[in-house]
């Protein structure tokens, strides 16, 4: 679950990427956030990953207020979720499968049940043949998708995506949006940050409007309810 | 909220697992933590190996840090071993009195020679005395200027291995017909004080290159955390502690320190071997045999202990501090 209560984000320079910014979204709960460029996706989505902290305002995560998180339980928090970012962050010195285990191997799974995962994570985006290969060798859309399959691995809690499909074709991105939506009906709670209007319709999904920092007044009355 | 740390996603609600579930857990827990342990150690190995000339130089250092003390440590117990056993055979020097008839001497001679704690004697006559100095000092020239020869009648005594020689020296020198016993030791006592010495110095040292195989390895580490920095950002954005994201740069510094360990044990055998030949010919002189402290299993052993204990020492205070200023 995630609830956001008046949240603010400033950041240095003295921008305010996100203003007064509240709504909920339960367990399950599947939801597209769009904007134009520059509305405040991506610090919205880095708030929940706790990569930025709000300026002010509550950011409550299954509960918990992500500003009175330790340090260290940080790592803890974040194993339970799942994250495609805008850039892959792949390790290019490591196989596609490596990279897909990498949080499994942060929570200390055992070897039988990563294998047993990775190669599940990897059929789902249709690259289970290319579990052998570097990052490099493959291409800029099969990149994003291994970076869908380390997100989803560990059956995370809440999964994020932050313009996920902008190097898929509109099939393939049809596709992953259908995986996440298979996530969410068995309970995880999805958020994807998307441009991409087309793809918001097709699925009828619910939809967080931001512009310049705000979320759009029918958001709002959703999120307060 | 509950975390889902288990394989099998710890977030579904399961029954009260009883205590064989709850030991079978802890036993796939404790394996999972082992093989983790085992991946990370083999895979920072290969990493080591995949630039052996630029480890080189640093595991050079290491070796070089570290066989130094050693070599040090190993030349002073030497030292000490070679004062201990020319202790024994230790040596009194009688200088008799001038006015003392030559004919006396091979009276006292026998007399000595009788003595329980007297292996054996010498006569060095006034003329053979001066014959020596003559040839050993250079100072002849200024021998001759003199009226006769200064020098007295000398017998050396060299006492039985077993023997107090001071003891000996203190009676013998009691003796009308003896002006003075010398016990050649002074210089033994000096050798003594040499090597405290030097046991000291070494210490210091020992201490001052642990630092820098510290510092080196820190370094190392420093540069190799800087370049894996996309890595380590990744690994913390999926939920890797600090401890976890540490690791790997501990077992390379144990990997450093293993390698500069071994490497200092091959320079100090190899040393060893190399000064032995010397020391032979030395201890021939003195018809007796020394060996340099032997560079085995337990110096391997040691040297590869202290120097893996430094390089993950090394370190953890390179990471510690790096690690948490690396965020996503
Ligand atoms: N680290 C940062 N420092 C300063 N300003 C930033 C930073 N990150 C984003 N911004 C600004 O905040 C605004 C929102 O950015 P972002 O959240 O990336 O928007 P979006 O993802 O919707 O395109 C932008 O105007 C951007 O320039
Ligand atoms: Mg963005």
């Amino acid at each position: 679950m995630i609830r956001f209560e008046q949240v603010h984000k400033r950041y240095p320079g003295g921008h305010e990427a996100l203003a007064g910014v509240s709504f909920e979204l339960g367990a399950g709960e599947f939801a597209f956030l769009t904007g134009h460029s520059g509305a405040g996706k991506s610090s919205l989505l880095r708030l929940i990953l706790l990569l930025e902290h709000a300026s002010s305002g509550q950011v409550l995560i299954n509960g918990r207020n992500l500003g009175r998180l330790h340090r260290s339980q940080i790592p803890h928090y974040r194993r339970n979720l799942g994250v495609v970012l805008q850039n892959h962050h792949l390790l290019l010195d490591r196989s596609v499968y490596d990279n897909v285990a990498l949080p499994l191997l942060v929570s200390g799974y055992r070897p039988r049940d990563i294998g047993r995962r990775v190669r599940a994570a990897l059929d789902k985006v249709g690259l289970l043949t290319r579990a052998g290969n570097r990052p490099l060798e493959l291409s800029s859309g099969e990149q994003q998708r291994v970076g869908i399959a380390r997100a989803v691995v560990h059956t995370p809690r809440i999964l994020l995506a932050d313009e996920p499909t902008g190097n898929l074709d509109p099939e393939l991105s049809a596709e992953i949006m259908q995986l996440f939506s298979a996530f969410s009906d068995i309970g995880v709670t999805v958020l994807v940050a998307t441009h991409d209007i087309g793809l918001v319709g097709a699925l009828g999904k619910r939809r967080l409007r931001l512009s310049n920092g705000r979320l759009a007044a029918a958001d709002e009355e959703v999120a307060v309810a | 909220m509950k975390k889902s740390r288990s394989p099998d996603g710890g977030r579904r609600a399961a029954p009260r697992p009883g205590a064989r579930a709850l030991r079978t857990r802890w036993r796939d827990r404790l394996g999972a933590h082992l093989d983790q342990h085992r991946q990370v150690a083999a895979h920072s190995l290969r990493r080591f190996f995949a630039t052996p000339l630029q480890n080189l130089a640093t595991v050079l250092v290491i070796a070089i840090a570290l066989a130094l003390p050693a070599g040090l440590y190993l030349l002073v117990a030497t030292v000490q071993q070679l004062a201990g056993s020319l202790e024994s055979a230790n040596r009194v020097t009688l200088y008799l009195r001038a006015e003392a008839a030559p004919d006396a001497i091979p009276a006292l001679r026998h007399k000595l020679q009788r003595h329980p704690a007297v292996a054996a004697t010498t006569y060095v006559s006034p003329a053979e005395g001066l014959a020596q100095f003559k040839a050993q000092s250079g100072f002849g020239d200024v021998l001759e200027l003199l009226d006769g020869n200064p020098l007295p009648p000398v017998i050396l005594v060299t006492a039985n291995a077993s023997a107090d020689s001071a003891a000996l020296a203190a009676e013998v020198g009691s003796w009308p017909e003896v002006d003075q016993a010398r016990l050649d030791s002074q210089w033994l006592a000096r050798v003594r004080a040499m090597a405290a010495l030097g046991r000291q110095l070494t210490l210091t040292l020992a201490a001052a290159l642990a630092l820098g195989v510290l510092l080196t390895v820190g370094n190392t580490i420093r540069l190799a955390i800087e370049n894996r920095r996309e890595e380590i950002l990744v690994l913390k954005l999926v939920g890797g502690t600090d401890a976890f994201v540490r690791r790997p740069f501990l077992y390379l510094g144990f990997w450093y320190g293993l390698s500069g360990g071994v490497c200092a044990w091959l320079l100090l055998a190899t040393g060893r071997w190399w000064l032995q030949l010397p020391l032979d010919r030395l201890a021939a002189l003195y018809q007796a045999r020394w060996t340099i402290a032997p560079v085995g299993a337990t110096a391997l052993l040691a040297l590869a202990g202290v120097a893996a204990g430094l390089g993950i020492a090394g370190a953890r205070l390179a990471a510690g501090r790096q690690m948490r200023s690396i965020e996503p």
